[in-house]
């Protein structure tokens, strides 16, 4: 009886065990993938570099979770993203591990990524005074350059360290402006800080300082326009066209979208007379489209096919061309991976093309004679092949025009091959050197240039707004 | 990654097979892909590895390693991620965790590679025949390599001086595949299975006071091809002829480059051979000019810029060069009779600037034309030079004209009226090699040098042999004496 009982509870324990292994078995088997302990071991680090590395490491693992459940790439782009905080486990680890770096006492010889790790740590106050201590033991020698050096690794760490420290990179910019530097100097750092706000989105910031860039400018003499450096503003863009961007700063969209309200002739007027005053120049030199008659789109390839038979831009719509190049936006390597580079930007076009359905989008391109890794056999393949990677954008009505792109080639054997510009690309160049293969220009519905831009800007839409509501006026009127 | 019951054998003796066969790669990548769950893209990369290798110095060995490995590399590509795991066992459970490992890391650093819809037909790679192969080389064995050391160190030991040398015989063999293409056609970045092999053989005799050094070495895909004994028997009889070196001032002499010096001249030109640099930056000796027009820079492609007795080539299926195949690889012309015709581009190149498939792979293997001057009618003919033996430490100093410097090494002789009178002290030299391509008075035959292969597939040492002639150079610029023999 004893042996019996034994022998029961033991088969049941058997069982029991067998169970428990065939269920964990089961459950191991359905989880594909658990998550590792990713808990940093902060005890073995004690240089600020590996606290920085550690924190580093901490920011792009979240990042990379993140990508495992967000497609940034075709979402909205959130413009104050850079004010936001940084997940609290970032701040955390710089926080533990940034405990044992005191101010005063913390090693000057690990300035910038010191400075770093004290504003992932969330110790702007310890930050400050560590940038106020390196900014005194600048030595006496060559003291104004040295000091500017250690004040622009300082912004740079500001202004690139997520939230932006807005307040404390204007400190030390106005601080230089204030430190004996020339007037040119002087434009340049309040064009940084002004840029820096814009990006993040901080208009007030931004408008402030570009009435300082804009005021700054009218005081410059002839000779200091006139001059290199002011030729050199903006990498190398130039000094005119920095302070129009403040111009246009401190104008504001709001009002630039009144004189669209009114007419494409008042917001070129507004325009241009702002170049004009910024620059002592004419009107009519302000170097945009903006006012032109867009001309016809020609291609040789038209999707679909009945866009031909319609001039693009099309009369009497709102216009969107999309002027754009697959070498830049498509690329692979020698292992054969292949990667695109615009998913952002085709992706805004798809909810602009969904948010305004009457616009007429048309997407402008050329063939190069390779498309990823192979040369097509014809330019119609290559069109093809531009095609079907474009329609799975969904571009809702976009037609779309491929251009055979005119090319020779050089003696061989060098043998290069030298494309020469399309229609297209000499035709929207309008007097300027700048030939178009990659960028956007928005037409009213009467065929005239409203903006221009690189790519495609987020206020787009806003233009496009105010120019179907004159349209929605205008037929409106005409019906009354 | 190593378990509890060691790592698993790939032969159980010296005498078996020491690289996998191509129907042993094809049978693990199809192991590998059978692992492979959740759809996506299966690549494998195998590559089996045999090294034997003997070394000595001062008459005794100090290495002897006869080592053989293999390297299995996974990449799973899953959604828009890939990952990667390295294995060099293969037992199914090791791959199987391995595939697994792969697909974890694809989960955890998305790459964002995504295929664009309409892609291209895959371009029809077709890959030439080399002759990279040598039985003589696959059937060394440690046995062999200490009976040919022994009769190296021989000659040497026996007359008193001090022998140290190396020899190597490798072979080796590379697939790459992807799940989407086991079979033909290919893509252009797969490899379907190459193998090769190769061996070296390089010695330096010395005697025993340090006054003189002389120097030998061959290498090759064909150990059979390399005499090691008439080697031992050049670098003794070097050693011996440089003994008690008399010190010369530094300036302008004609010299006569053996085969080697030439050789170690030519790495500076070999190293340079790519189109990229001189046409986006006008960077490198081949840039022209720039051309404000087409707003690129002309390349010096077309223009007579060597001696034009000079015609540097390379033909893959030459046995003698035994350059590795890659997709549509043909025979090129570097310089014909003093032109330059042709340099390296890789296949993104190719696409985009001219349109074609096929990349041209560098220099890595060439052979120079020559003329039919011995050494000894270039030595009979000069009234005052030197005959030197190889250059070391040679490194550039300027980019557009190549201008380089370097160290003679291992027997440099004074000549007069015609004849050797005398060991010289080495110089180091500042020339450039374009320079004396430019001020040739004699070539001889052209023959083999040293120039080892390390891996045929490392893009970080693509050595592979060259093929030089002697050359008879007027004007080349020594700089300083050293003491070093």
């Amino acid at each position: 009886m004893r042996s019996n009982v034994r022998t029961h509870y033991g088969e049941s324990l058997l069982i029991a065990l067998l169970a428990s292994i065939v269920l964990t078995q089961s459950a191991a088997a359905q989880m594909r993938f658990t998550w590792p302990d990713t808990t940093v071991q902060l005890s073995k680090y004690s240089t600020v570099e590996q606290c920085l590395a550690a924190t580093s490491r901490v920011s792009k693992g979240l990042a990379r979770r993140e990508a495992l459940t967000l497609w940034r790439d075709t979402m909205p782009r959130n413009p104050r993203e850079a004010l936001e905080p940084l997940p609290a486990a970032v701040t955390e680890t710089a926080r533990r591990c940034a405990a044992p770096f005191t101010e005063p006492t913390a090693d000057l010889a690990d300035f910038a990524p010191l400075l770093a790790l004290y504003l992932y740590a969330g110790r702007d106050s310890d930050a400050a005074a560590l940038v106020t201590r390196r900014l005194a033991a600048v030595p006496a020698k060559d003291a104004r350059t040295a000091r500017a050096a250690v004040s622009d690794t300082a912004v740079d760490i500001y202004l690139t360290t997520r939230p932006t420290r807005l307040d404390a990179a204007e400190r030390i910019l106005l601080s230089r402006a204030r430190d004996g530097a020339d007037r040119i100097d002087r434009l340049d750092l309040y064009a940084r800080l002004m840029t820096a706000a814009n990006d993040v989105g901080d208009t007030v910031r931004a408008r402030r300082v570009a009435g300082w860039v804009v005021a700054l400018s009218d005081s410059l003499t002839k000779a200091e326009r006139e001059s290199e450096k002011f030729e050199k503003l903006g990498h190398g863009s130039g000094g005119k066209l920095l302070v129009f961007g403040a111009m246009n700063v401190l104008t504001g969209l709001p009002t630039m979208l009144d004189s669209l309200r009114h007419s494409t002739a008042s917001l070129e007027a507004l325009e241009r007379s702002m170049w004009a005053r910024v620059t002592g120049e004419r009107p009519e030199a302000l170097p945009s489209p903006v006012g032109e008659r867009a001309p016809a789109i020609t291609a040789d390839y038209w999707y679909p096919a009945e866009a031909a038979s319609t001039p693009r831009p099309r009369p009497g719509h709102v216009s969107l061309l999309i002027l754009f190049d697959h070498d830049a936006c498509l690329k692979w390597n020698s292992a054969g991976d292949t990667k695109d580079t615009c998913p952002m930007a085709l992706a805004s076009l798809r909810r602009l093309s969904e948010r305004f359905p009457t616009l007429d989008i048309t997407i402008v391109s050329g063939t190069h004679g390779s498309f990823l890794y192979a040369p097509p056999p014809t330019p119609t393949d290559e069109a093809d092949m531009i095609r079907k990677w474009l329609e799975t954008s969904r571009i809702r009505g976009a037609a779309i025009a491929v251009s055979s792109t005119p090319f020779w080639n050089l003696p061989r054997p060098d043998a290069r091959r030298i494309d020469r510009d399309t229609p297209n690309a000499t035709n929207y160049a309008f007097r300027t050197s700048t030939k178009w293969t990659y960028g956007s220009f928005l037409i009213d519905q009467d065929g005239i240039i409203v903006a221009a831009h690189g790519f495609f800007e987020p206020d787009v839409g806003k233009l496009i707004d105010v120019l179907m509501h004159r349209q929605q006026q205008k037929e409106a009127n005409e019906a009354k | 990654m190593r378990r509890g019951d060691g790592p698993a054998r790939l032969v159980e003796s010296a005498s078996s097979a020491r690289i996998l066969s191509k129907e042993e790669c094809d049978a693990i990548a199809r192991r590998v892909i059978g692992f492979a769950r959740g759809g996506g893209e299966t690549r494998v990369r195998i590559l089996s590895w045999w090294n034997g290798e003997l070394r000595w110095a001062r008459n005794r060995v100090s290495l002897a390693s006869d080592r053989r490995d293999i390297r299995v590399e996974i990449s799973r590509t899953v959604g828009v991620g890939r990952g990667s795991v390295g294995e060099n066992q293969l037992d199914d459970a090791s791959l199987e965790a391995a595939v697994r490992g792969a697909e974890r890391g694809a989960v955890l650093s998305p790459n964002i590679l995504r295929p664009p819809p309409g892609m291209p037909p895959l371009p029809h790679a077709t890959y030439p025949r080399t002759a990279l192969w040598s039985d003589a080389t696959y059937a060394v064995t440690p046995e062999t390599r200490g009976e040919v050391a022994r009769a190296l160190v021989a000659p040497a030991e026996a007359q008193g001086m001090l022998s140290a040398g190396y020899l190597e015989m490798r072979a080796g063999s590379l697939v790459s595949v992807s799940s989407e293409r086991l079979t033909d056609p290919y893509a252009p970045w797969d490899v379907p299975y190459a193998s090769w092999t190769q061996a070296q053989c390089s010695m330096t005799v010395r005697d025993a006071q340090g006054t003189g050094s002389g120097w030998a070495g061959l290498s090759g895909s064909d150990w059979g091809k390399i005499d090691g004994v008439a080697l031992a028997a050049r670098a003794l009889e070097k050693c011996k002829a440089s003994q008690h070196p008399v010190s010369l001032e530094p300036g302008r002499y004609t010299v006569i480059l053996e085969p080697q010096a030439v050789a170690d001249l030519m790495e500076l030109v070999a190293a340079s051979m790519s189109r990229p640099a001189p046409e986006n930056s006008g960077a490198g000796p081949w840039a022209l000019a720039p051309d404000e027009a087409l707003h690129l820079w002309r390349t010096k492609l077309g223009l007579k810029v060597l001696d034009e007795r000079i015609t540097i080539s390379h033909d893959p299926a030459d046995p003698a060069l035994g350059i590795l195949a890659e997709p549509w690889m043909q025979p090129v012309t570097w310089f014909d009779k003093g032109v330059l015709t042709n340099l390296a581009f890789d296949r993104e190149y190719a696409l985009d600037q001219l349109n074609v498939n096929p990349g041209l792979r560098g220099m890595v293997g060439y052979r120079m034309s020559g003329g039919d001057t011995s050494i000894d009618e270039m030595i009979a003919t000069t009234a005052r030079g030197l005959l030197v033996t190889r250059f070391s430490d040679i490194r550039r100093l300027d980019e557009k004209s190549l201008l380089g410097t370097g160290l003679t090494r291992d027997g440099l002789w004074l000549i007069e009226h015609g004849k050797i009178t005398k060991a010289v002290k080495n110089f180091r030299f500042t020339e450039s090699p374009l320079f004396a391509l430019n001020a040739i008075e004699q070539l001889g035959v052209p023959v083999p040098v040293f120039r080892p292969v390390k891996d045929p597939y490392d893009a970080q040492n693509p050595l592979t042999p060259a093929i030089v002639p002697p050359l008879k150079v007027r004007d080349f610029s020594f700089t300083s004496t050293i003491d070093a023999i």
